[in-house]
C-alpha cells in the first residue's frame, strides 16, 4: 500500500552516530540484499557492504505494527561520517526504498493509528515539519506546553477578557481598559518572545548548520583558518554541486557548532598561487552563505578596495576577522589559528548566531518553520499592541488580543474553546 | 408550492415575510393574531452584537430594522466610545405600535395569509420525506412543500414564578405540547431552556424625579438604510439602582425563587443573569444597574430591565419598592422564569433546514438562542433557504467574514450551544470588518442574490459606495503641501508636513481631530457636492476606513489560511469511525457535530489542529 521509505534521523554532520530509519512492509524480504535482520527488538551489529563501502552498523528491526510507523520499521546507527551516510541511502534507493518526504514517517504513523494525536501535536504541525529529525528536536519538549507560553496566556487571557468586557458591555457596565497597564504587562511577554525567537533561532543554526565562506586577500590566513576549523573533517570534501571545482563545501563540528563551510580558493596545493577569484563565481556563494568572514591580518590592515566593494552588496553578513593576532594586536575580533587561539571567532560567532543561549540551552525551542513563524507573528502582535495609540478605543485592543490568542491557540493546538469567554462571564457581571 | 411558518414572532415575521416578496405563497400560522411581533421580554431592539444582526437583516431586505424605527421612541447609539466597528444601534420601541406595525406589514405583504391556530404536527408522505403539511388543532390541514418552525419559547412551554408553575408560551398564552412531543418523538435531541423576564410597573407610581435620567439620541438614528426615519414622539429612559434592602430581599428568599428553589432544570443565559444570579454569583458587587424602560405610548406601563426574576410576588414587591423612586410602586405584571424545549442545533445544516426531516427548516428560540435579532436573522435566513431549496437554488450562506449572522448561524450548527445564545461582538474573529454601519455595503452582493430589495433600494447603496470611492479617491489624490488650503489645517492641528503627503496619510494621523477633518473634507469637492449626507456620520466612517486599514488587515491575515478551509467540503461518505489515529473523543465530537465543511470541523471545540489536518489529508487522498 505505501512504498517503503528511509530517512536519516540525525542531522548529517559530522558525529558519533548517524541514524537512518527505514519504514516499509516486509522489509525482511527488501533487505536481504544488504542484510540479514537481526530477531525482533534485539540490537545486532550487521556488516553491510555496497559498492566500494563497508560498514558495521547497529541494526534494530520492529516488525509491523509494534512499531512507530505501524510498519516494519529498521534502524541502522551508522557510524556518524555524513558522506557514509549519503552513500548509504543513495543505496537503499536501489533497492527500491525513496526518501522519505517531510513529516513522512510522522504521517504514516497517525494513518496506522500508531501516534496519539495528542503526541503529534506537541510535535507540531506535521504537515510542516520539514524533516523528521525536526520531529526528533521537537520532542524534547513532547507533550506539554512550555512554560513560557503558559505564563503568556496567563498574562492574554485576564486582559482579553477584559477588553471583550470592556467592548461589549463597557459603556453600560463601566467597565474600562487602561491601556497603559495593559502595556506595562505585555512589555515582559515581548521580552519573553524575543528569547524564545532566539533560542529557536540558535536551535535552527544547531540544526540545519551556519554556512560561512571564507575571503581576504592573499595571506590574510585563509587556509589557516580553513584549516582549523575544519580540523580532520577536511577528509570529507566534495565538490559542491552546480559551482565550478573552485568551491568547495566542507561540514565540520567546530565548538559545538554544525558549520558549512565554503572555500573560495580553489583546490588548495601548497605551492598553488593564491588568486583571487573572478565576481561572477564569488558572488553566488555570498549570495548563498549566512555568514562571510573577511580576514585581514592584523599586522598589516589595509583594505583591499575591490574586495571591499565584492562585499559592499552582503555587508549585512559580512565579519571582519583580524588574523595573525599574535604577531600584531588588533581591535575587533582577533584571532591567531598559528597558535591556536581562536577564542574571540567562537564568541562572535556564538553570539551572532546563538543569541549567547548555550547549545543545550536551545534543545526545548520552537523547532518548525511553523512554530517560528507563528511566534514571529506573536511578537508582531504585541509590537501592535503596545504600538497603539493611548486613546485607541477598545475594539482595536480587543481584536489584537483575540488574534493574540488565536496564534498561541494555533501555537500549542490547544483548544481555544470559550474559555475567554468564560473568563469574561466569570471575572464580570454583566448583562440586563 | 407554498410554504408554511409556524409561529409569528420575530424569527416567524421575517421568514415569512421574505417567503412572500420572494414570491412562494406562503401562510404564518400563529396561535394568536393578536401577539404577531410581540416583544415578549424587554422593549428594546438592537444592542451591541444585536444592533449589527438588525442591520444586517435590513440591508438584506428584512423587516425588523424598519418595524424598530417606526415603532421606536429612544434611539441611542451604545459603545460609540468603544469604536466604530462595535457601535450598536438599540432602541425603546413601543410595544403595542410594534405588534401592530409588524401584523400590518405582514397583511400588506403579497402573497402572505395569516392564519390563527395551533400546530400539532408536521405530516410526511413516508417517514420524514415527502412533507405534505401541517396538521392543526382545530382538525384542518394545511398542505404545504416546506415548513419553518419558530415556536419560540411555546413548545412544552412553563412559567415559574417563585413555588408556581404553569405551562404557558408567554404569560397569558397557552403552551404548544403536542409537535414539541412529535419532534422529540422523532428522535431529535433536545433540552430544556431557561430565560427570565422582569417585572413590569405602573408608571404613575413611580418618582422620576429620583432617577437619573437618560436621553435617547438627538436626532435619533434609524435603524434602516432604507426606511424613513423614526417620527414617534422620543420619550426618556432612567436609571435606578438596587440598594441593600434589595439584596436582602433577595437573599432571604432564595430558597423560593424558582431558580433556586430547586423547581427549575432548564439552563438560563449567562449574558443576561436574573437579579438572584446577580446576588449570588457576585457578592461583592453590591450595586446593580436597573434600566427603567417606557413600554409604550400606549400604556403606563414601565419594564424594568436588569430585574429579571423568578421570586414569589411579594418579593418582588419587596425588591422593587426597595430602590429609591420606587418605594410607592406598583407591580402590573409580575416577572417570571419560563422554560422551553430547544432543539439541538447541531442537527442543523447551514442553510438551517433539519437534517433527517425533509421540508423542515427551524429558526429562533428552538435552536436554542436568545433575543428578538437572533431570532429574526436565523428566521429571514430560513425563509430565504426554505425558498431556495423550493426552487432548486443553492442555499445562500453566510461567512464568518461577512456578517454577524453568519457568525450565528455556523456557531450553532458547528458547535451548537449549552446555554440560550446571545450574540457578542466578541464572537466574530472579524469584528473590525463587520461594523454595522457598513452592513449595506458588505451584503450588497447577497442581497442581490437573495432578491429582496428593490431596484430603488439597490441603487441607493450603489450610489453611496460610488460617492465613498469618490471621496477616498480625492483624498488619495489631494496633495497636502504649504501651497495647497490642506497644508494650514495640518499646520494648525501641529503636525510637520512631510513631503509627498496626501490627505488620506493625513487623516490617518491620530493628531487629526474630528474638527480638522470636518474643516479638510469640506474643502473636497465630491464631500460638498452631496447634500443628503449626514456629513458627521460619514467623516467618522472614513477615518473609521482609513485609520484602521492596518488593523483589519492584520484581523483578515489572521484567518487567511482558514478561510480556504471553509471551501473544502467534507463529503457525504466520509467515514471517520474508519480512521485510525483519531482519539475518541474527537471521532464522538465529529460525528455528534457533523461538520459540512473543514472549516467547520476546525471550529468544533475538542477536534484538534492534528485531527483537522489528518481529516484533511484523508479527503484530499479520495
Amino acid at each position: 500500500m505505501f512504498p517503503p521509505i528511509c530517512a536519516p534521523a540525525t542531522p548529517l554532520f559530522p558525529a558519533a552516530i548517524h541514524v537512518v530509519r527505514v519504514s516499509g512492509q516486509d522489509l525482511r524480504t527488501r533487505l536481504r540484499p544488504l542484510l540479514n535482520l537481526p530477531e525482533p527488538r534485539r540490537a545486532a551489529l550487521r556488516r553491510m557492504s555496497w559498492g566500494d563501502f563497508q560498514e558495521r552498523a547497529l541494526v534494530l528491526f520492529f516488525p509491523a505494527p509494534a512499531s512507530y510507523t505501524g510498519e516494519d520499521v529498521v534502524e541502522f546507527q551508522l557510524h556518524g561520517n555524513p558522506l557514509l551516510t549519503r552513500r548509504f541511502l543513495e543505496h537503499l534507493g536501489t533497492l527500491g526504498i525513496r526518501l522519505a518526504e517531510p513529516g513522512e514517517f510522522t504521517r504514516r504513523a497517525l494513518l496506522h493509528g500508531k501516534q496519539d494525536l495528542l503526541e503529534v501535536e506537541a510535535l507540531g504541525d506535521l504537515l510542516s515539519a520539514a524533516t523528521d529529525a525536526q520531529l526528533r528536536m521537537a520532542q524534547a519538549r513532547a507533550g506539554q506546553v512550555p512554560a513560557w507560553l503558559k505564563a503568556a496566556k496567563a498574562t492574554i487571557i485576564p486582559w482579553l477578557a477584559r477588553a471583550e468586557g470592556a467592548v461589549d458591555y463597557g459603556e453600560d457596565e463601566g467597565i474600562s481598559l487602561d491601556l497603559d497597564a495593559l502595556k506595562r504587562d505585555f512589555r515582559p511577554l515581548l521580552q519573553q518572545f524575543h528569547v524564545e525567537q532566539t533560542r529557536s533561532a540558535a536551535a535552527r543554526w544547531l540544526r540545519d548548520g551556519i554556512t560561512l565562506a571564507l575571503v581576504g586577500r592573499p595571506n590574510a590566513g585563509k587556509s589557516t583558518l580553513f584549516n582549523a576549523l575544519a580540523g580532520e573533517d577536511r577528509a570529507i570534501v566534495t565538490a559542491h554541486p552546480g559551482t565550478t571545482r573552485d568551491v568547495l563545501e566542507v561540514r565540520c563540528e567546530w565548538a559545538g557548532l554544525p558549520l558549512v563551510l565554503f572555500d573560495t580558493a580553489g583546490l588548495r596545493r601548497a605551492n598553488d598561487p593564491v588568486e583571487r577569484l573572478g565576481v561572477e563565481r564569488v558572488a553566488p556563494v555570498l549570495e548563498r552563505v549566512d555568514l562571510v568572514l573577511h580576514l585581514e591580518p592584523a599586522s598589516d590592515p589595509k583594505p583591499d578596495e575591490a574586495l571591499l566593494a565584492h562585499l559592499e552588496p552582503f555587508r549585512a553578513k559580512v565579519m571582519d576577522v583580524y588574523t595573525f593576532s599574535d604577531v600584531a594586536s588588533a581591535e575587533g575580533i582577533a584571532i591567531s589559528a598559528a597558535t591556536g587561539d581562536l577564542t574571540a571567532l567562537e564568541k562572535a560567532l556564538k553570539a551572532r548566531f546563538l543569541g549567547d543561549q548555550a547549545p543545550e540551552a536551545c534543545l526545548g525551542a520552537l523547532a518548525t518553520q511553523r512554530q517560528r513563524e507563528l511566534l514571529d507573528d506573536m511578537v508582531a502582535q504585541v509590537e501592535m499592541l503596545l504600538g497603539l495609540p493611548s486613546e485607541s478605543p477598545a475594539e482595536v485592543v480587543a481584536s489584537l488580543l483575540q488574534g493574540l490568542w488565536e496564534l498561541w491557540a494555533r501555537l500549542t493546538g490547544e483548544d481555544r474553546a470559550e474559555s475567554a469567554l468564560d473568563h469574561l462571564f466569570t471575572g464580570f457581571c454583566l448583562g440586563k | 408550492m407554498h410554504l408554511v411558518v409556524i409561529g409569528g414572532g420575530h424569527a416567524g415575521v421575517e421568514a415569512a415575510h421574505v417567503a412572500a416578496r420572494l414570491g412562494v405563497p406562503t401562510t404564518l400560522l400563529t396561535m394568536n393574531l393578536d401577539q404577531i411581533g410581540q416583544m415578549s421580554c424587554n422593549p428594546s431592539i438592537g444592542g451591541v452584537g444585536k444592533g449589527h444582526m438588525v442591520r444586517e437583516v435590513d440591508a438584506l431586505g428584512g423587516a425588523m430594522g424598519r418595524l424598530a424605527d417606526a415603532a421606536g421612541i429612544h434611539f441611542r447609539i451604545l459603545n460609540a466610545s468603544r469604536g466604530m466597528a462595535v457601535r450598536g444601534p438599540r432602541a425603546q420601541a413601543d410595544r403595542v405600535k410594534y405588534r401592530l406595525l409588524a401584523r400590518r406589514w405582514l397583511e400588506d405583504t403579497p402573497n402572505l395569509h395569516l392564519r390563527q391556530g395551533t400546530a400539532v404536527a408536521l405530516r410526511w408522505e413516508q417517514g420524514q420525506k415527502g412533507l405534505q403539511g401541517v396538521e392543526l388543532e382545530d382538525g384542518s390541514f394545511l398542505p404545504c412543500d416546506a415548513v419553518v418552525v419558530t415556536a419560540g419559547t411555546f413548545l412544552n412551554g412553563c412559567i415559574l414564578i417563585g413555588e408556581k408553575r404553569v405551562e404557558a408560551g408567554r404569560v397569558g398564552e397557552p403552551a404548544s405540547r403536542a409537535l414539541g412531543e412529535q419532534l422529540r418523538a422523532l428522535g431529535l435531541p433536545w433540552r430544556r431552556l431557561k430565560t427570565g423576564t422582569s417585572p413590569r410597573i405602573a408608571k404613575g407610581s413611580i418618582d422620576f424625579a429620583r432617577l437619573e435620567p437618560q436621553p435617547g439620541d438627538d436626532p435619533p438614528r434609524p435603524f434602516s438604510f432604507f426606511g424613513p426615519a423614526p417620527t414617534l414622539p422620543q420619550v426618556l429612559c432612567h436609571i435606578a439602582q438596587t440598594t441593600a434592602e434589595t439584596e436582602a430581599a433577595v437573599r432571604e428568599n432564595l430558597h423560593r425563587s424558582s431558580m433556586y428553589g430547586g423547581h427549575i432544570e432548564g439552563v438560563g443565559p449567562r449574558y443576561c443573569p436574573s437579579i438572584e444570579d446577580k446576588y449570588v454569583k457576585f457578592p461583592d458587587k453590591d450595586r446593580h444597574q436597573i434600566f427603567v424602560e417606557p413600554d409604550s405610548l400606549e400604556t403606563d406601563e414601565i419594564y424594568l430591565a436588569g430585574l429579571s426574576t423568578s421570586m414569589p410576588v411579594d418579593v418582588q414587591q419587596r425588591m422593587v419598592r426597595s430602590m429609591a423612586g420606587f418605594e410607592q410602586a406598583e407591580i402590573l405584571r409580575p416577572g417570571y422564569a419560563i422554560e422551553y424545549d430547544a432543539f439541538d442545533p447541531l442537527q442543523l445544516s447551514r442553510d438551517l433546514s433539519v437534517q433527517g426531516l425533509e421540508g423542515v427548516w427551524f429558526a429562533g428560540q428552538i435552536n436554542g438562542t436568545t433575543g428578538y435579532e437572533e431570532a429574526a436573522g436565523q428566521g429571514f435566513m430560513a425563509g430565504v433557504n426554505a425558498v431556495r431549496w423550493l426552487r432548486d437554488q443553492e442555499p445562500i450562506v453566510l461567512g464568518r467574514d461577512q456578517a454577524y449572522l453568519g457568525v450565528m448561524i455556523d456557531d450553532l450548527v458547528t458547535k451548537g450551544t449549552d446555554e440560550p445564545y446571545r450574540m457578542l461582538t466578541a464572537r466574530a474573529e472579524h469584528r473590525l470588518g463587520l461594523a454595522c454601519d457598513l452592513a449595506d455595503e458588505r451584503l450588497l452582493d447577497v442581497a442581490r442574490s437573495i432578491g429582496v430589495l428593490t431596484e430603488e433600494e439597490v441603487a441607493s447603496v450603489e450610489h453611496r459606495m460610488a460617492w465613498r470611492a469618490k471621496v477616498h479617491g480625492e483624498c488619495d489624490e489631494a496633495w497636502v503641501s504649504r501651497s495647497t488650503p490642506f497644508g494650514a489645517v495640518a499646520l494648525e492641528s501641529g503636525l510637520g508636513l512631510a513631503s509627498g503627503m496626501t490627505l488620506k496619510d493625513l487623516l490617518q494621523r491620530q493628531q487629526i481631530t474630528t474638527e480638522h477633518a470636518d474643516a479638510l473634507l469640506a474643502l473636497l469637492p465630491a464631500w460638498m457636492e452631496e447634500a443628503s449626507i449626514e456629513r458627521a456620520w460619514e467623516r467618522d466612517r472614513l477615518l473609521f476606513e482609513v485609520r484602521y486599514a492596518p488593523y483589519r488587515a492584520r484581523e483578515a491575515r489572521m484567518h487567511e489560511g482558514r478561510r480556504a478551509w471553509d471551501q473544502i467540503r467534507i463529503p457525504e461518505s466520509f467515514q471517520i469511525e474508519e480512521l485510525s489515529g483519531l482519539s475518541r473523543e474527537v471521532k464522538e465530537k465529529f460525528l455528534r457535530h457533523r461538520p459540512e465543511t473543514l472549516g467547520q470541523a476546525s471550529r468544533i471545540p475538542g477536534i484538534t489542529p492534528a485531527a483537522v489536518t489528518l481529516i484533511h489529508l484523508m479527503i484530499e487522498k479520495r
